[in-house]
């Protein structure tokens, strides 16, 4: 089954994610961050659609800077715009506040995929401090080995050839536009630790910048993920109960049929 | 101050809170409402971590001690607090639990000590101190005697958890009151009791006032021994009880037994042999402790005395036999002296205890025993249920609950509940006190020695306390092996150096 994965040119890409990754050993260095994250839940309700939609911007230290909430009734063609949308208001508030803004989710997705259309507005928000580092957990994405036959996301590779702290080197993207171009860096901050992805704005980071930004990273993060982002992600989850308890306070289950929500 | 919110659902009888510090197990609280103030108990407390939420290893544990540092969020600590009654019935001994449970954001707060003075230390007539509350050691713990008395009292724990510390506090507080307490002592832990108006007795049996089955067990003749017990049913003749000579008249019962030509008695000549023997070697084995020229044996307990009746001689059967007729005799007195008190009829009678007696039974397991039946268990179940009536208590102590004879203990008005690791006991105590909560029964693993739970009518409230230590008393501490062999090793060699300096050299044969 693993042999499929690794394909022909398997041991090349391996040399090659090898090559391409730097040993370096952060060591803790104080800053304030704060962890910016999204959640969104909604649920079918006799033919309208009832949704909710929050965005939080949390410190290390568990102060919330921003707790946005939007919810409503009708139907909502994309309730996932409308938390990115919130995610990036959370952003701007939190830019001024803070050392260093990490946004959960990936920059790729957010600029080419999810919401081309707030492209600008995040280019702007990202630029004005340069400050705002995406951070993925997960990456799919298969640039840095696909001319070698890639078979597995980049992510993959980087994982399987190391498992000591450090980073591969910067692969920079620029065919969405001079104004979008975009570095990332696979990175592990502790021994055995599941590598992260961090993403950034423009072509002007350095490896420097990159052991910094570790060593600013590694000073809370658990496992090898930062602590602000795992309070971000705890303190904005909208589960199916607080819409059962949404559902109550906008007096909706006095309606025939209404049980099918707090089911 | 604030301490903290109820969230979540609320019931009449149980909160649960959002606090801002970890509250003990054990601590009271005051929850604001509508109503009035209510006090609460808290059952059980948590502390979580969001920063230890989802830990896998070692190393995240780690880092995560760091973070948690940092975040004053991110520990959650939620309390399971049990409603104990509006504060201001507490206070005149009345539980009246909320109709409406106390909405969910009400306040919490810390009780004023004067709030917990009045619940916990009344100062009426009958409440005595035995210790302090364990969350809140300035307050002191009372106990109504009264009570006891009246309603019973049962003492568990495993053994050196401080249940024999708590007999005596009780017994020293009775004495103080000039009550009359009889403690049957059977490990010999209360005869050195050094406290004022003590009254240590050695107990005896006067086998003239057995009948023949209790003689029978006195003189440890086998429950299988059925011929020989019928040997001993025929001698054991009403002459013999009468006669100024008991041992000899018994003898020559069953000498006539053995003599006799009747074809039925020879058919148990041999059984009546074996009888005799018993008799013969039961004069000499026995000979402190059966006595049939004693007086009545109550005779020897003093009213308004701590009566320590020593039973460590006997054994288990004889200890059984005589616990028996104790408790007999003293139900009979009080139903007697009580009839002649309040009953219409003034007829001229001696009694001997003209005020009640709290009687306590150490190691309840033995003598009232849960999987069959004994006669100290039949006069010890006929005193749970009738002695309330004429004023004699029943204290029952055990380290065994499982073993103790549930109707028995579920007679018991109040408890005192120290450390109890075993499940089957836990249970045992769950259902005989219906009004103890499992949270606080849960508990009881985590008491240390000297602390108590107190439940029952003795107190105000189920309470945590930890008893105060009775300096008088000196045996019932876990004796030290290590001492006791290196003093030993010393005798040794103090003998020996002793011996060989008084032997004469000249005397010594070659």
């Amino acid at each position: 089954m693993l042999s499929i994965l690794k394909g022909p040119k398997f041991d090349q890409i391996l040399q090659k994610a090898r090559d391409n990754w730097i040993e370096f050993m952060p060591t803790k260095e104080e800053v304030v961050t704060a962890g910016i994250d999204s959640s969104f839940n909604n649920t079918k309700f006799q033919g309208i659609e009832l949704w909710a939609t929050t965005a939080v911007s949390v410190k290390s230290n568990g102060e919330i800077l921003v707790d946005l909430h939007k919810s409503g009734l009708g139907s909502a063609d994309d309730i996932s715009s409308v938390a990115s949308k919130m995610e990036i208001e959370a952003c701007e508030k939190t830019v001024d506040e803070v050392d260093m803004v990490l946004m959960d989710g990936s920059l790729h997705s957010q600029l080419m995929t999810r919401q081309a259309n707030l492209g600008s507005t995040i280019v702007r928000i990202m630029k004005k401090k340069d400050n705002v580092v995406f951070i993925a957990k997960t990456s799919n994405t298969k640039k840095q080995f696909e001319k070698l036959g890639s078979l597995a996301g980049d992510i993959f590779y980087y994982n399987h050839v190391t498992n000591n702290p450090g980073f591969s080197k910067i692969f920079v993207e620029k065919k969405y536009g001079s104004d979008k171009i975009i570095s990332s860096t696979f990175v592990r901050l502790s021994d055995s630790t599941p590598i992260i992805k961090l993403e950034f704005l423009g072509d002007h980071h350095d490896e420097s910048e990159i052991k910094s930004i570790m060593n600013k990273l590694y000073k809370t993060s658990v496992g090898g993920y930062p602590y602000a982002l795992k309070l971000a992600h705890n303190n904005c989850k909208i589960s199916d109960k607080e819409l059962a308890k949404m559902v109550s306070l906008l007096g909706l289950s006095n309606e025939i049929g209404s049980r099918e929500v707090l089911g | 101050m604030s301490l903290g919110f109820v969230i979540g659902e609320s019931k009449p009888t149980f909160v649960t809170a959002i606090t801002s510090r970890a509250l003990s197990v054990g601590e009271y609280i005051k929850i604001s409402s509508d109503e009035g103030e209510i006090l609460g108990l808290v059952e059980r407390s948590a502390v979580s971590s969001a920063a230890f939420t989802d830990v896998k290893n070692f190393d995240e544990a780690s880092e995560s001690t760091e973070i948690a540092e940092l975040n004053k969020r991110d520990k959650t600590f939620t309390a399971h607090i049990g409603i104990l009654g509006f504060l201001e019935n507490l206070r005149r001994g009345q539980s009246i639990i909320p109709a409406i449970p106390p909405i969910p954001g009400t306040e919490i707060t810390l009780p004023t000590k004067q709030d917990l003075e009045e619940i916990f230390s009344p100062k009426k007539e009958g409440w005595v101190s035995i210790g302090n509350l364990l969350r809140n050691k300035s307050i002191d713990a009372k106990v109504n005697l009264d009570k006891i008395v009246s309603r019973h009292l049962g003492i568990l724990a495993m053994t050196g958890m401080g249940k024999s510390n708590l007999v005596s506090l009780v017994t020293k507080q009775i004495s103080k009151l000039k009550g009359t307490v009889i403690i049957f002592d059977y490990h010999n832990d209360y005869t050195s009791l050094n406290i004022p108006r003590i009254n240590v007795i050695d107990a005896k049996i006067n086998p003239r006032l057995l009948d023949s089955e209790q003689l029978s067990d006195v003189l440890e003749i086998r429950e299988s021994a059925t011929v020989q017990q019928r040997v001993l049913r025929m001698a054991f003749t009403e002459n013999v009880k009468k006669s100024s000579e008991f041992w000899k008249k018994l003898e020559s019962e069953v000498d006539f037994i053995i003599n006799s030509d009747d074809n039925k008695l020879k058919e148990i000549r041999s059984s009546a042999y074996r009888v005799q023997d018993i008799v013969e070697d039961a004069q000499r084995r026995f000979e402190d402790i059966l006595d049939p020229d004693m007086g009545d044996p109550i005779s020897f307990i003093k009213e308004g005395c701590a009566n320590v009746l020593n039973i460590s001689e006997l054994s288990e059967k004889q200890a059984n036999v005589a616990l028996a007729f104790y408790l007999q005799q003293l139900l009979k007195d009080r139903k007697d002296a009580s009839i002649a008190q309040h009953g219409k009829t003034k007829r001229e009678r001696n009694f001997k205890f003209n005020s009640p007696v709290f009687v306590i039974i150490e190691e309840a397991h033995v003598f009232i025993p849960k999987d069959h039946d004994t006669s100290a268990k039949y006069w010890a179940a006929k005193i749970a249920r009738e002695g309330r009536k004429f004023g004699l208590g029943l204290g029952i102590v055990s380290q065994r609950p499982r073993s103790v004879d549930l109707n028995v203990l579920s007679q018991m008005g109040s408890f005192a509940i120290m450390k109890i690791i075993q499940e089957d006991d836990q249970r045992q105590i769950a259902s005989a006190t219906e009004s103890t909560s499992r949270e606080l029964i849960s508990q009881l693993t985590s008491l240390n020695v000297g602390d108590a739970v107190l439940v029952g009518q003795w107190s105000n409230l189920p309470s945590l306390v930890h008893v105060e230590e009775v300096k008088e008393k000196i045996m019932g501490a876990d004796q030290s092996a290590i001492n006791a062999w290196a003093k030993a090793d010393k005798m040794k060699g103090i003998a020996v150096e002793s011996t060989q300096g008084l032997v004469q050299k000249d005397l010594l044969l070659d």
